[in-house]
């Protein structure tokens, strides 16, 4: 009898180390890319070419995605000190507009869904700044009682995801020469 | 020769060891294949109304919690389509001043077409899908351009309501 419990506990551990480890590589490993700055992409998201674990993970992470022809998706995870972006703390977006029909920077929790902001404040475009491609912008991103923006709520990870609908040729053909908006964290984090 | 049951449950530890290692490996790899259909399955599930007819889901915001990563500078419409049901035929005749685009899903979560403004122009869409260029089941996103202005929102209203997702039964079968 104790044979046969320790058995169903080994084969039960191992069950739960394969889903285990599937959750690991699925939403823990970052995306294969290219990277501008703190900026990461995939390029095959979308893609039919797409291998089984990009396949997965942009399923999990980013379901219908479109094939770079049409948009490139970076994503940002941490500052440009390398520090994990956080929902409680502020931080200033700064570039120049990327060369693409139109672009958005959009402000997402760890769950992958939009923070509930009453303002509805979740994201900047090239027209909500105002800019055309090449010219300069700044934006901040961080709590709504620092009018931010963009605003978050709470706390933990923030995860911020630039879109480029309609890139040039040339970003199109080598996304990693996005001049890529700095992230840079303003004032002491709480 | 076989072995009887008492023989296996007598199987040394080791090899116990490396059939759960086993185990754990075809579970992770099975996972990783099967993810995807299963959320586009998902996915499929919770826009599909009566047949392929447009869903035309309210704006974007924080109360949006069906599809992961939503963006709130767009307004979307969705096909859900079976192709036993016959061929997809997606037409939509009107024009739209800023960016909006029209892509094909199969259900293992490819992008195996896209339909955009500047690929258009004025032309409008009429495409036909078959099972030659989807799977049985897939989805159609449409995605127009807003940028969360209310004037812009109005507009692409307007413009979604054009989209047409019909099927036709396939020759010689009745409705």
């Amino acid at each position: 009898m104790k044979r046969t419990i320790s058995l169903a506990l080994l084969y039960l551990t191992a069950a739960a180390v394969g889903l285990g480890s599937t959750w690991f590589a699925l939403k823990r490993v970052g995306l294969e890319g290219v990277t501008a700055g703190a900026w990461r992409s995939d390029l095959l998201a979308g893609s039919a070419d797409a291998g089984p674990y990009t396949r997965a993970r942009i399923a999990v992470n980013a379901v219908l995605a479109l094939d770079r022809s049409e948009t490139i998706y970076f994503l940002a995870t941490h500052d440009d000190q390398g520090e994990p972006l956080r929902a409680e703390c502020l931080y200033r977006l700064s570039g120049v507009a990327p060369n693409a029909a139109w672009w958005s920077i959009t402000a997402y929790a760890d769950d992958n869904f939009l923070f509930p902001v009453e303002s509805h404040r979740y994201s900047i475009s090239g027209s909500s700044l105002n800019v055309i491609a090449g010219e300069a912008f700044n934006a901040s991103v961080g709590p709504a009682s620092n009018e931010a923006n963009i605003e978050t709520t709470g706390t933990g990870a923030l995860r911020l995801t630039l879109r480029l609908y309609k890139p040039d040729a040339a970003l199109q053909q080598n996304p990693a020469t996005l001049k890529a908006p700095a992230i840079e964290r303003a004032g002491v984090c709480p | 020769m076989t072995r009887r049951p008492h023989q296996r449950q007598n199987w040394p530890w080791h090899r116990h060891l490396l059939l759960a290692t086993l185990l754990a490996l075809s579970v992770h790899v099975l996972t990783v294949l099967v993810v995807p259909r299963l959320i586009m399955n998902r996915v499929i599930d919770t826009v599909a109304g009566e047949g392929a007819r447009p869903y035309l889901p309210p704006p974007i915001d924080h109360t949006h919690r069906r599809v992961v990563m939503p963006s709130p500078d767009l307004l979307y419409a969705v096909c859900a389509y079976d192709l036993a049901e016959g061929p997809l035929h997606i037409t939509l005749q009107g024009t739209y001043p800023r960016y909006w685009s029209i892509a094909l899903y199969s259900a293992k979560s490819d992008n195996f077409l896209t339909i955009s403004s500047d690929s258009i122009g004025e032309r409008g869409v009429d495409v036909t899908i078959d099972e030659t260029r989807s799977t049985r089941h897939g989805l159609l996103l449409m995605r127009i351009m807003t940028g969360a202005n209310p004037q812009w929102l109005l507009e692409a209203e307007a413009f979604r309501q054009l989209l047409r997702c019909e099927q036709t039964p396939k020759r010689g079968e009745t409705t």
